[in-house]
């Protein structure tokens, strides 16, 4: 038993990450981290380097599944039994961990999602507009209702990171969510709470949104009903 | 086919075949990838050679212009070959991905080896 491993992706986090994980180390020394520098242009991989981080710094440019995927490998390799996908750039709030470690202790579910809106309800405008959406294409696909499927506060079970880590297409996203779902995996929402970003810029601007809204719903609509699970 | 037409197809068709060739020996390009290229060049020679072939073919298949069958078969070959090409490219950028993840942690233990000392 290793318990948990928190996997914090980093592109260009230079003004936040410093926080996240200082934050993380004085708070939670019981969890143990990685920060996964995904190539960043900045000084992201210095600062990490100069506080000692715990880092996996990669040589390439990877993207956020390549970034993920690193995390679970080396997860996967040290033997850990749950990883959190946490954000870099301080939207995540760590008191929730405990709650979603414990589900996963208990074995209730495989995946558990950090999730804005169980109790709470979605406020209306564009960005959940698409949330929706994409929550509705779920439930049609797979009959299981997701609230918050684009949240990217995750934990992962053991059963899950050993296809994460060696797969391809097994991006940290709801296409691949809907896809395990499908496929038995069970996933359970926690409420959780999220802060906006502490610095830096969201990756997905108007454009890219629109280009992801139309990947994700055309993968979960089309895409995922062919693939056949590799165990 | 007029016989311009097949002019041109014979020369280009040479001198792609002569590219194919030469990447090779220069082992720019793998062999079974440069057989594909090389291949296609030698049967569009023939066809230019013997368009009474494809003539045959078109009426066959009923195609009004025997031109349009060869521009219909090389569609087709591009069409497979770019298909195979984005499978070979995502397979690659998943190797890339995997290479890149192993290298990392290789690095962080050796950082973690250097401060042991």
């Amino acid at each position: 038993m290793k318990g948990l491993l928190i996997v914090i992706p980093a592109y260009n986090e230079s003004e936040s990450i410093r926080g996240v994980v200082d934050s993380l180390r004085k708070k939670y020394p019981e969890y143990d981290y990685i920060v996964v520098n995904d190539g960043s242009k900045d000084n992201t991989a210095d600062i990490c380097l100069e506080a000692g981080y715990n880092l996996l710094n990669l040589a390439n440019n990877s993207g956020l599944s390549g970034a993920v995927q690193a995390g679970m490998r080396y997860a996967y390799k040290y033997g850990y039994d749950a990883v959190l996908q946490f954000d870099g750039d301080g939207q995540h709030r760590p008191e929730y961990i405990k709650q979603m470690l414990s589900v996963i202790n208990k074995d209730e579910a495989d995946i558990v999602i950090g999730s804005r809106f169980v109790d709470e309800k979605k406020p209306h405008n564009m960005r959940m507009l698409g949330s929706n959406l994409i929550s509705a294409l779920i439930k049609i696909t797979t009959g299981k209702r997701v609230n918050d499927p684009t949240s990217g506060m995750r934990m992962y079970g053991r059963r899950v990171i050993t296809e994460f880590s060696r797969n391809i297409n097994y991006g940290p996203e709801p296409d691949t969510i809907s896809y395990l779902i499908r496929n038995g995996i069970r996933v359970k929402e926690i409420q959780v709470t999220m802060d906006e970003r502490t610095a830096g810029q969201s990756y997905l601007n108007f454009g890219r949104s629109i280009k992801y809204m139309v990947l994700q719903c055309f993968s979960i609509l089309f895409i995922q009903a062919f693939r056949r699970r590799i165990d | 086919m007029s016989i311009v037409l097949r002019i041109l197809l014979i020369v280009v068709s040479v001198f792609a075949g002569m590219y194919a060739v030469r990447e090779i020996r220069k082992s720019q390009m793998k062999i079974e990838n440069a057989i594909f290229w090389f291949v296609l060049a030698v049967v569009l020679i023939i066809l230019s050679i013997f368009p009474g072939i494809v003539t045959w073919a078109a009426a066959t298949i009923g195609v009004e212009s025997p031109v349009n069958l060869i521009y219909l078969i090389m569609i087709f070959l591009l069409f497979y070959k770019a298909f195979s090409l984005s499978v070979k490219v995502a397979q690659l950028e998943h190797k890339v991905n995997i290479l890149t993840a192993e290298n990392a942690m290789a690095d962080k233990k050796l950082r973690e080896l250097d401060n042991e000392k």
